[in-house]
């Protein structure tokens, strides 16, 4: 993929490090503390059951929700950092459920997500998803399901982040769109923005993923390489479904 | 009562008219607000429309009396009545819409009737009003109408506390907490917010017509917005969610303009301040605050009279200080009975009163309990044991039967187990299981607020002992609990916690009944099964009817038990 | 007849510009501000107090108005409401009546309950057509309200389509949460949108003041049909707030004539609660989005 885009000047870079990391929904200790090591360039993968926080880590990454704890990326803790202000330094959320403006045209989405960007440039996007040059002034919310998703995490690639945090991309997809994500996703990391996936679907992760987190009750439980996790009998029963070796 | 003092204080204060007119007005805003708590705090509709009720109520009354030569007390009533039909008719919209809709709506509300009153000129007097409503008096117009005032705020409270907390008040709640929620389990929803609306629109009809009476004059402007959102201050800064609030708010706008005398500050920027400020830090209102500051200071007071000062007993020295005890009867078999949580030694009086010939009963006080000294260190359950081998010791008792209460069942197998040779028979009564009783940590906050609060104790012991109704009892019983050292109102929780003796029962041969009642809120059948199963040699013994205490609500099945086996 | 639509459109539109102050900050901050109406009396005092106590120029004096007013909005927001964001809607519409209330306070505290005269932005005698249909008669002042909707409508039709900030404002508006991870600063949209809100009321405070004069409570009747024109436009769309207005305008002046001046405010309570029934989205509204 040849992208002739614009870097991103304010962005940061190096390995992204989570160390301690607590959320507290009200009473709910949503996550009880857990070290994350994302290196830079790589697809990292978050799994977990429903439930178990992965969510809400990337939100933590992206300042979304307080946390104690601190992240760090390269060597700069991005704690006191606002939402936006993470944005413009190259940390993006394309979160749960797609999450696009659906009374916006696709257009206006990605514009939405330029937002911090002097300067609109939408080579990127339209390399990775050709298909949304036509459709730029269709309304979102009338977009097919695979195509929302895509439009999701075009707008987040419109700030031309740095670190890409995408959250379930594959749910309520058909597995032939999922494929075709799987690929976008491999082709938006081959251009060197390190992504951290959250998934679900677990195979469709561990295919793709360089390393990977098991979440399980707000703590991580497992981590590793694909293979090696694919080795762990307690993956494949509890995640894989018992898929034989 | 309160209320007979409130009815007193005007006589105290016959020159002053003025004075009399102010408490009267707060008795007026009062019964307002009462209705508005209902609408909203209760059941959670909002209505910034209430002082439209008021109107309507105001000029039913007026009317009536007026025209009619009604009764003063039966145009009130009818005001009510009327402002009643008026709340279901809102009502029934008011299902379909919610928060801030509602708000539009009764703001919509309360602008139509301030207009409507105004234009219907030949019959409520246009935006002029009315003058000189009369109010036929005996002999003291002011303290009259506060007489009224007193006796309507009393009726409509005690309607409302009964409302609260019935079935209609925690049908209210639920609504107001989570409607869906509260549909599914089956209440009618729709019918509870109608007649929430009704209810609360009827006392601020009373409040309304008793406002025209008292004040002799009514006009339009007196009921629109600017009142409805004073109510609406009111209410939410006396405590939307409570009966008492409404006096705190109706107290402190009625008073403020005689705070600020001095200055002239307009009073709608101090009570929007105050109401702002309420919302933003104290969002319960006063009354929370007010309960609160009872709770944890006020009652400290009281705690500190109720407290018992007066041992009933006899002393027994020991290695860690000196122990306190009762003894009765003269007969041949000893039996040591140890009592349980927040009681002491003499909570084993009614079934000692039946005590049989040829029984001698030792009751001690626990250590940390009444007037026993306290036990150095954490609260264990073998420390409490060890407290009363040094009690066995010091009275030198053997072979005895060995009974035990709850907290004092767990000490008694605690005990059975380090002495097995002095016990020939262990009774334990509703007793902590034979592997602990866990309570959740966030208990330990409610726990020492016992420390402070003589009622908080006594309607535990009673609700533990529902069908032993004595008070007299409990007061005494919480008198000696007031005694308790203040490290064990959360260490015998934790103590309770920390002991599993199933294995070590194992050893134990002795004959064991284990005795609950079926209505024990405090420990389930099961764990009583669990318990009685843990001994070879133990019986479980269950009795109808009785709650946490059997010992003293059915002595005479204990004393049968204690006949049986010998 | 006609001549009454005109009228009717003409304070309609004074209301259209009430709705879309109110649908604004409902849309983006999801409050429904009730202390609009002294908002902008509040400011029409000032604007008053410039012009006859201080003696500057009526025009000079409008524009520090509506710019004290953004800067009141902007302060009331930031302040007032957004530290009880979390707290519940409950809580910030109560904060918006203790507003209401100390704005009033103020007024009265300040400058005294008698009405007071407000000059004429335009003056002059009205045009009138004649023609086969008949005479209609168009007054400078309707001219004047049509062009200040007019011109505020495309003003934001342009600004929310055409310029970043204005898609922020939108994506705010939709969903909070997510317009943050975009990038945006929701703290200024949100603040924003006060801003607008506040010079919105200010606008219509000084519109309505030659007519009703200045007084504490010279709004409060705009803001209840500003409410009601927001939700005959189902609270959600400008386009909608406008023409709610419109038709809450002319339906309010054809009542007139047949039904005294006394029930128009039951008239509106009639609308709102007939609407809010029978047509929740409103009658140009699209989706229902509940704000918990």
């Amino acid at each position: 993929m040849a992208s002739t885009t614009s870097k991103n000047p304010n962005a940061m870079s190096g390995d992204v490090e989570v160390r301690k990391l607590q959320v507290w929904y009200g009473p709910v200790h949503a996550i009880k503390g857990i070290d994350l090591d994302i290196k830079a360039g790589s697809i990292t993968t978050v799994l977990g059951a429903n439930g178990a926080g992965k969510s809400t880590t990337l939100k933590a990454i992206a300042g979304g929700v307080k946390y104690s704890g601190s992240i760090s990326v390269g060597d700069e803790l991005i704690d006191i950092l606002p939402v936006h202000k993470r944005v413009e330094k190259g940390i993006v959320l394309c979160p749960e459920g797609r999450g696009i403006f659906y009374s916006m045209t696709v257009k206006e989405n990605l514009l939405a997500g330029a937002y911090r960007r002097s300067k609109v440039d939408y080579s990127l996007v339209f390399d990775v998803f050709p298909i949304l040059k036509d459709r730029l002034n269709q309304i979102a919310g009338t977009l097919s399901g695979g195509e929302q998703q895509m439009l999701a995490i075009a707008r987040a690639l419109m700030s031309h982040p740095s670190y890409l945090l995408l959250d379930e991309p594959s749910l309520g997809l058909a597995p032939v769109v999922i494929q075709k994500i799987a690929e976008v996703i491999k082709e938006i990391n081959a251009s060197g923005i390190t992504v951290v996936l959250v998934e679900q679907n677990t195979s469709l992760a561990l295919s793709i993923a360089n390393y990977a987190y098991v979440l399980e009750n707000g703590k991580v439980a497992l981590h590793g390489t694909p293979s090696e996790l694919l080795k762990s009998d307690a993956i494949r029963e509890k995640y894989l479904g018992g898929v034989a070796k | 009562m309160v209320w007979v003092i409130l009815a007193i204080i005007p006589f105290f204060l016959m020159n002053n008219a003025f004075i009399i007119t102010i408490l009267t007005l707060v008795g007026i805003y009062t019964i307002a607000s009462m209705g508005l708590n209902i609408i909203m705090g209760y059941s959670g509709q909002i209505s910034i429309g209430h002082a439209a009720f008021m109107s309507i109520g105001a000029y039913t009354s007026t009317l009536l009396v007026m025209h009619y030569n009604v009764p003063v007390v039966f145009g009130i009533l009818a005001g009510g009545v009327t402002a009643f039909l008026f709340g279901l008719v809102i009502g029934f919209p008011a299902l379909r819409l919610s928060g801030f809709y509602l708000a539009i709506a009764t703001m919509g509300f309360v602008v139509a009737i301030e207009q409507l009153m105004g234009s219907l000129e030949s019959v409520t007097g246009g935006h002029a009003g009315i003058r000189s409503i009369p109010f036929k008096h005996l002999w003291n117009s002011d303290i009259e109408k506060y007489l009224l005032v007193l006796a309507f705020a009393f009726i409509c409270y005690v309607f409302m506390k009964r409302m609260i907390n019935a079935k209609t008040g925690r049908a209210w709640m639920a609504i107001r907490e989570n409607e869906i929620a509260a549909s599914v389990v089956g209440i009618n929803t729709a019918k509870y917010k109608v007649l929430a609306f009704a209810i609360g629109s009827m006392m601020s009809g009373i409040a309304g017509a008793l406002y025209a009476h008292v004040i002799g004059y009514i006009a339009p402007s007196d009921f629109g917005l600017s009142k409805s959102l004073d109510l609406l201050a009111i209410s939410v800064i006396g405590g939307m969610a409570s009966v008492d609030g409404p006096l705190y708010g109706s107290l402190i706008y009625v008073a403020l303009p005689f705070l600020f005398s001095r200055t002239h500050i307009s009073m709608s920027i101090v009570f929007g301040i105050i109401l702002i400020f309420v919302v933003m830090f104290m969002p319960l209102g006063i009354s929370y605050y007010l309960y609160k500051f009872r709770i944890n200071y006020l009652n400290r007071i009281v705690a500190f009279f109720k407290r018992g000062r007066k041992p009933y007993g006899d002393f027994v020295e020991t290695s860690f200080g000196k122990m306190h005890y009762i003894k009765r009867g003269s007969g041949e078999i000893p039996i040591l009975l140890i009592h349980g949580n927040f009681a002491s030694a003499r909570f084993f009086e009614p079934f000692l009163k039946k005590l049989p010939a040829g029984y001698t009963a030792y009751c001690p006080d626990l250590p940390n309990f009444g007037y026993s000294s306290e036990m150095p260190g954490d609260v264990e359950i073998d420390k409490y044991a060890q407290g009363v081998e040094e009690y066995v010791k010091a009275m030198g008792l053997k072979d005895f039967i060995l009974l035990g209460h709850s907290l004092g069942g767990a000490v008694a197998m605690a005990y059975a187990i380090r002495n097995p040779d002095k016990v020939r028979r262990l009774i334990l009564i509703d007793s902590a299981p034979v592997d602990g009783m866990d309570l959740a940590e966030e208990s330990h906050k409610l726990l020492n607020m016992y420390r402070y609060n003589p009622q908080i104790i006594k309607s535990a012991l009673m609700f533990n002992a529902p069908t032993y109704t004595n008070e007299k009892f409990f007061d005494v019983i919480t008198s000696d609990a007031l005694r308790i050292a203040p490290k064990a109102f959360v260490g015998n929780a934790v103590a309770l916690s920390s002991y599993d003796y199933t294995e070590k029962v194992k050893e134990l041969k002795i004959p064991v009944d284990i005795v609950y009642g079926d209505k024990d809120v405090l420990i389930s059948s099961e764990e009583m099964k669990k318990t009685a199963e843990a001994f070879p040699n133990g019986k479980l013994v269950m009795i109808k009817d009785v709650g946490h205490s059997s010992i003293i609500e059915s002595p005479d099945e204990i004393v049968k038990l204690l006949q049986q086996r010998e | 007849m006609i001549n009454q639509i005109i009228l009717g459109l003409s304070t309609g539109a004074t209301y259209s510009l009430v709705a879309i102050g109110l649908v604004m900050m409902y849309k983006v901050s999801g409050v429904m501000n009730f202390a609009y109406a002294n908002m902008g009396m509040f400011v029409t005092y000032l604007i008053w107090w410039l012009t006859s106590s201080v003696g500057m120029n009526l025009y000079v004096s409008i524009v520090i108005g509506i710019i004290f007013a953004a800067i009141m909005g902007v302060v009331v927001e930031r302040y007032g409401l957004r530290p009880i964001r979390h707290l519940s809607s409950a809580s910030m519409l109560i904060v918006t009546f203790g507003i209401l209330m100390i704005l009033e306070g103020l007024a009265v505290q300040i400058w005294g309950t008698d009405y007071k005269p407000f000059p004429e932005l335009v003056t002059g005698s009205p045009y009138v057509f004649r023609g086969d249909f008949g005479i209609f008669v168009l007054r400078r002042q309707d001219i004047l309200i049509f062009s200040i909707l007019l011109g505020i409508s495309l003003a934001l039709l342009f600004f929310t389509r055409y310029t970043k900030f204005g898609i922020a404002v939108r994506a705010v508006s939709e969903n909070e949460e997510i317009a943050g991870y975009m990038g945006i600063n929701v703290g200024s949209v949100l603040a924003f949108s006060w801003g607008f809100g506040a010079s919105m009321a200010a606008i219509v405070g000084i519109v309505a003041a030659p007519k009703v004069f200045v007084s504490p409570t010279m709004l409060t009747y705009y803001q209840i049909q500003g409410f009601t024109a927001a939700v005959l436009g189902g609270f959600e769309t400008f386009n909608g707030a406008i023409f709610g207005g419109l038709i809450l305008g002319v339906i309010e002046k054809l009542v007139g004539n047949y039904i005294s001046e006394g029930f128009k405010a039951t008239i509106s309570l009639v609308i709102i609660i007939v609407v809010l029934i029978f047509f929740p989205k409103g009658l140009f509204g699209k989706n229902v989005r509940g704000r918990v």
